[in-house]
């Protein structure tokens, strides 16, 4: 048997059990291109649980590019994009993308044609345009939810309104484009299991709150692809379930993901996918763990920071869905102000116990890079809390200095 | 009572709202060479023309505060930076919508363009007067028309003493006129384009892309025998080509406060795109405004300038030269980045572009 405890970089047991979900979403994927199964292209701030209740299959198209580089296959097809003339200063994710659609790179997983592409802006407005591509590319219709972004430290009542009859546009837009009729309480099941679900992925998420952590959060990342992807099937919630038991049993067995933690840090933004070992050895040399993400926030919103933004047993309708739905998306962390991320971060650094913060600078993703260096400021400067920020790409390792970002990280570690 | 100056960057802020309570608009062009200022706030790979206007607002002190508005992710951060570092000059974030396509987008529109108009009553002290905003969506209109009956008679004028590149000059320096002093002074700019000796040979160019005024440039461009035909710069294409509409202006004295908000959104939400929103425009299959302006200009050839890191235009641009290569038009693609400008690059490749013409 593996002991755990000295072979530190032992990874989760249920990351087998993801790989074989993954695999299942992917040939699902496939077949419903086959199977002339409705599909749709979307992206992070629309609610997947909306197409579901129709039985529409959804796939995310910078997940295909998430996966090229966890597969260390991106740079390839990166210089394959730009050979083509696409902009060298785009978003790596969405060189990838673009090169399946127009050059058909489809060698490791199958980008299928989408029937429908719906589009948030809660990612980037480059994204927006290369799901306008998609659409004009394979002639099929666009449907765009515009979540506004949040100035302040409130969420206007005109946005959250204007997300909402966007959202109830929605079912016209499919019986239009395809002749399908909404189910409302297919709807409000679809929700409620999603609920369920969501509910299951936040209770693991604290258990990084637990001193020492059992799980390390650069390892759960790859664990968000289900609930941000995939139908609320039993498959989902056994994953989730399995997940969670094989924490609570690392507890038991005084287990931790770092073996004698000393710091603990908090990861803003997403994994640099082809080195998540990397960072986990280097923490590990310092005894440090990453014990939460600010992507695992559900929202900024003071009840999503207090774990209530639950959907409430009293809504019965699908209007009432839309409404909750569109408070939701406009507190989540990728479209509000400095201020309001700030407050959010405040309150994860007290709920973690965190003693750094690491920022993950990503050169492709720019809206969420951009107020990070006034973000980095604040957190030493206003919390008081150590900051360091890393630059490197998601995808593209050429934005990524080995030795350089080395040398930083042990500086900041010894530092602490 | 002192008179409010305010900053502005896109074309998606309803000037005619400010006109009407007497503010004084500046638009900031950015420009410059100084960025330590934004350095301590922006990452290297932010759009250096937003880190410019950044620089250029806390420099002067003038203004008495800025309108952000959301209309990219880097100047909805600009925004944000300067609301968290707050000088105590107004600063007030424009949510226009992102999507343009739909009649929820005009909604939002209005409903924002309202909660500016109570903002800038409070600030001013003075209360709303729907008259007010009809005299001045007239003179808007009026600007807008006269700037493209320039831009036609530029356009048709074989050797006038006047370029294009004076037209751009021309708006760069008189922009922040109060609009019917802006219209006297085009009125002066038009009644001097009178034909020339005519050149012995030019070749005309379309100006695509979403740069601020740059005289080295723009003068390398016509001094390399291109003939500029039209643009679609935010500061002058982008901005006229797209006004309200003749039967709107016909019942404007009828309209209530409601329908002049409606008439301000339909304006705005509906305008000449800027690519960093969602539009209806069909690059790939040639259904898209600035490729159709171009064929109405009857442009031999397009110079494509783009700030660095603005991906939206890039991604654009990139379908549209593919289209534009099927119909045989060359194009140049350049990216300036004013952090690290090298205009004698961008001369010697307009030079290079030329000769192969």
């Amino acid at each position: 048997m593996v002991n755990m405890k000295k072979n530190r970089l032992n990874s989760l047991k249920s990351n087998y059990n993801l790989n074989i979900l993954l695999n299942d979403y992917y040939k699902e994927m496939e077949m419903a291109g086959k199977n002339k199964k409705l599909t749709a292209a979307v992206n992070l701030g629309f609610p997947v649980d909306l197409l579901h209740a129709y039985d529409i299959f959804s796939f995310f198209p910078q997940s295909h590019s998430a996966m090229y580089a966890s597969l260390r296959k991106s740079r390839e097809e990166i210089e394959f994009a730009e050979s083509k003339g696409i902009p060298f200063d785009l978003c790596s994710e969405i060189k990838i993308a673009l090169s399946s659609l127009y050059y058909n790179r489809n060698y490791i997983v199958p980008l299928i044609k989408p029937d429908m592409v719906l589009c948030s802006n809660q990612v980037c407005r480059a994204v927006i345009k290369l799901f306008e591509q998609f659409s004009h590319y394979y002639k099929v219709p666009f449907f765009m939810l515009d979540i506004p972004f949040v100035p302040g430290e409130e969420v206007s009542e005109d946005s959250v309104r204007y997300i909402e009859k966007q959202l109830e546009t929605f079912p016209d837009f499919l019986h239009k484009h395809f002749g399908l009729e909404l189910h409302e309480d297919k709807l409000l099941e679809t929700a409620r299991l999603s609920q369920e679900v969501g509910m299951l992925w936040y209770e693991i998420v604290n258990f990084g709150a637990t001193i020492p952590s059992p799980v390390d959060a650069l390892d759960l990342f790859t664990h968000m692809f289900p609930y941000m992807n995939m139908k609320r099937s039993k498959a989902v919630f056994d994953h989730y379930t399995m997940l969670k038991n094989e924490i609570i049993t690392r507890m038991e067995d005084d287990i931790s993901a770092v073996e004698d933690e000393e710091i603990r840090l908090l990861w803003d933004y997403m994994p640099v996918f082809s080195k998540n070992n990397y960072f986990r050895r280097i923490f590990q040399k310092f005894n440090a763990a990453v014990v939460t993400n600010t992507f695992f926030l559900p929202g900024t919103s003071k009840e999503c920071r207090e774990g209530t933004c639950g959907m409430r047993s009293d809504i019965n309708t699908a209007g009432g869905l839309f409404k909750y739905w569109a408070g939701q998306f406009s507190h989540l962390y990728s479209g509000v102000s400095i201020n309001k991320k700030l407050t959010a971060i405040s309150d994860l650094i007290e709920k973690y116990s965190i003693d750094g913060v690491i920022i993950h600078k990503d050169n492709s993703c720019k809206p969420q890079s951009l107020p990070q260096q006034e973000l980095h400021n604040l957190i030493r400067g206003k919390l008081g809390v150590p900051c360091l920020t890393i630059n490197a790409d998601s995808a593209d390792m050429r934005y990524f200095s080995q030795e350089q970002v080395t040398t930083r990280i042990e500086a900041f570690l010894e530092n602490l | 009572m002192k008179t409010l100056q305010f900053g502005y960057v896109c074309n998606n802020v309803p000037v005619e709202l400010f006109h009407c309570f007497n503010i004084e608009l500046n638009r900031l062009f950015g420009g410059g060479s100084d960025f330590s200022s934004a350095d301590r706030h922006f990452p290297s790979f932010c759009c250096s023309f937003v880190k410019s206007v950044f620089t250029e607002f806390k420099n002067r002190d003038d203004l008495d505060g800025i309108i952000s508005s959301i209309s990219c992710d880097a100047m909805m951060t600009m925004g944000d930076i300067i609301n968290v570092n707050n000088d105590g000059r107004h600063c007030y974030t424009f949510l226009s919508p992102v999507s343009t396509t739909n009649k929820e987008a005009m909604e939002f529109y209005k409903a924002e363009s309202k909660k500016l108009c109570r903002y800038l009553a409070e600030i001013t002290g003075f209360p709303f007067s729907p008259r007010n905003l009809q005299e001045s969506i007239k003179n808007s209109h009026a600007v807008s028309i006269k700037a493209r009956s320039i831009v036609e008679k530029l356009q048709g004028i074989p050797g006038s003493k006047h370029k294009y590149g004076d037209w751009l000059k021309f708006l760069h320096l008189e922009y922040d006129r109060n609009p019917e002093d802006l219209f006297a002074k085009m009125g002066e700019f038009e009644h001097q384009l009178i034909p020339g000796k005519d050149q012995v040979h030019v070749h005309r160019v379309f100006l695509g892309g979403n740069i601020f005024y740059i005289k080295e440039v723009i003068d390398a461009i016509e001094e390399s025998g291109f003939k500029i035909v039209d643009d679609s710069f935010c500061f002058s294409g982008r901005m006229f080509k797209r006004t309200f509409a003749q039967e709107d202006i016909a019942r404007l004295d009828m309209l209530d406060e409601d329908g002049l908000f409606g008439l301000l959104a339909k304006k705005y939400v509906g305008q000449f795109p800027c690519y960093s929103r969602n539009i209806k425009n069909d690059v790939i299959n040639g259904d898209d405004d600035i490729y159709n302006d171009i064929k109405t200009s009857r442009a031999k050839s397009v110079i494509f300038i783009n700030i660095k890191y603005c991906d939206p235009n890039a991604l654009q641009y990139y379908n549209l030269n593919k289209l534009l290569k099927k119909e045989g038009i060359p194009s140049l693609f350049i990216e300036y980045d004013c952090q690290s400008a090298t205009i004698q690059q961008l001369i010697t490749r307009i030079e290079a572009f030329s000769e192969l013409l």
